[in-house]
Parts: structure tokens; C-alpha cells; sequence
């Protein structure tokens, strides 16, 4: 991890994780408005329903391992 | 016989441990995250330190993946609609694409990706120590769940 970000560069990349994260927040809304047949499911439905599988378990513990080393360590 | 409206002592212990455990739970998240931010990247501490961790993890999911499976119920999962997954897999992808893009793309300094945007939080040591205890945290879930 070694790019420092500065000025524009730093709002491009501001801009599309913000529309992410809103995207994600409206996903989580609209999957618990209530009285809504063909809703999204909910972030908390998903992960129930794949960690109960040994393989995206193990992708999962794989995923936040390679965070860590590439956040904290390099 | 206890007085009315006391608890029993059963239950008082259950709470004094519940707490205790909490207590413990949030000094260790509290004590690696300000251990990691006080290390460096590129480092030998930061190296061990990160190293140790992740292994201990890594230990308990292996662990709790192994209990897991004695006690795993197929017919038990959560049924989705899969049309609804569109949506959720569509976000996924844009981020993948985007990440990968900067990565083999040479194109990172237009388009950050989102570790170039946490490096710059890191910078400051109690955002760091918060985003190391929320990893801790996270793996810690993953691998006791």
C-alpha cells in the first residue's frame, strides 16, 4: 500500500466509493422496507446464507487475511 | 430463597461473566489496534505483528470450521430469490472491476483504489488503531461464528 493521494485524484476516487457506499446503504433500505414482495435481500441475509457454506467461509477468512497483510503490513 | 426482585445467583454470574468477557474482548481489540498503529508498514514489527494475529485467526476459523461442519444443516440455509442478487452482484462486480482496472491498468493515480484511500485515513495513528481493531474485530466474528 503505498500511493498518497492528492487533490483531484483523491476526489475521483472519493466520488465513486461514495456512490458505492450509497448504493450499499440504499440495497440495505429498500431490503427492509416492509410490505415488499420482490425486495433485495438484506447484507445480513447474505452473509447468513453464504458463510453457512465452508467455501465462502474459507474465501471470507481468506479475503480479510489478504486486508490485513496488504493494509497493516505492506 | 432469594428476596423478591433479586436475582438469582445464576444468573448474576452469567452477567459478571458476559461482562467480563466484553471488557476483555474490547481491551485486547483496543491493545492490538494501538499496537498495530504504533508499527510501521514495510517493517519487521509491523510484519510479526500482523503475522501473529492473522495466524491466531486463521487457527480458530480452521477450529470452528471443523465444529462447524459436525453440526452444518444444508436444509437450514436461508433461501434467496435469486433474481434479487442482481443487484448486490452488479455492485460487487463495478468494485472488483475497478480495483483490478487500477491494478493492472497503471491507471491508480486516476482511479485510487479504496486501500490508496484508507492509506491516507492511516496516516492518522487513531484511525489506524480504529481500523486495526475493526479487522480484529471482523476475523475475530469470522472465525468464532
Amino acid at each position: 500500500m503505498t500511493a498518497v493521494l492528492v487533490g483531484s485524484d483523491k476526489a475521483i476516487g472519493l466520488t465513486f466509493w461514495s456512490l458505492v457506499l450509497a448504493t450499499l446503504a440504499g440495497l440495505e433500505l429498500a431490503a427492509h422496507r416492509p410490505g415488499r414482495p420482490g425486495r433485495p435481500p438484506s447484507f445480513g441475509q447474505l452473509v447468513s446464507r453464504y458463510l453457512a457454506h465452508p467455501a465462502w467461509r474459507a474465501l471470507a477468512v481468506v479475503l480479510w487475511l489478504y486486508a490485513g497483510w496488504h493494509l497493516f503490513s505492506h | 430463597m432469594h428476596p423478591a426482585g433479586a436475582s438469582p445467583p445464576a444468573a448474576r454470574h452469567s452477567l459478571v461473566a458476559r461482562v467480563a468477557l466484553a471488557a476483555t474482548a474490547t481491551a485486547v481489540l483496543a491493545g492490538v489496534g494501538t499496537a498495530i498503529a504504533a508499527t510501521r508498514t514495510f517493517t519487521w514489527p509491523a510484519e510479526v505483528l500482523t503475522g501473529g494475529v492473522e495466524i491466531a485467526v486463521a487457527l480458530a476459523a480452521a477450529l470452528g470450521a471443523v465444529a462447524h461442519r459436525r453440526r452444518h444443516d444444508p436444509t437450514r440455509r436461508t433461501a434467496l430469490d435469486g433474481r434479487s442478487l442482481v443487484v448486490w452482484s452488479a455492485v460487487v462486480a463495478l468494485v472488483v472491476a475497478w480495483e483490478l482496472s487500477a491494478l493492472f491498468g497503471g491507471v491508480r493515480h486516476l482511479h485510487p483504489t479504496l486501500s490508496s484511500l484508507v492509506d491516507t485515513a492511516f496516516r492518522v495513528d487513531a484511525a489506524k488503531a480504529a481500523g486495526a481493531a475493526l479487522w480484529l474485530a471482523l476475523g475475530s466474528w469470522l472465525a468464532l461464528r
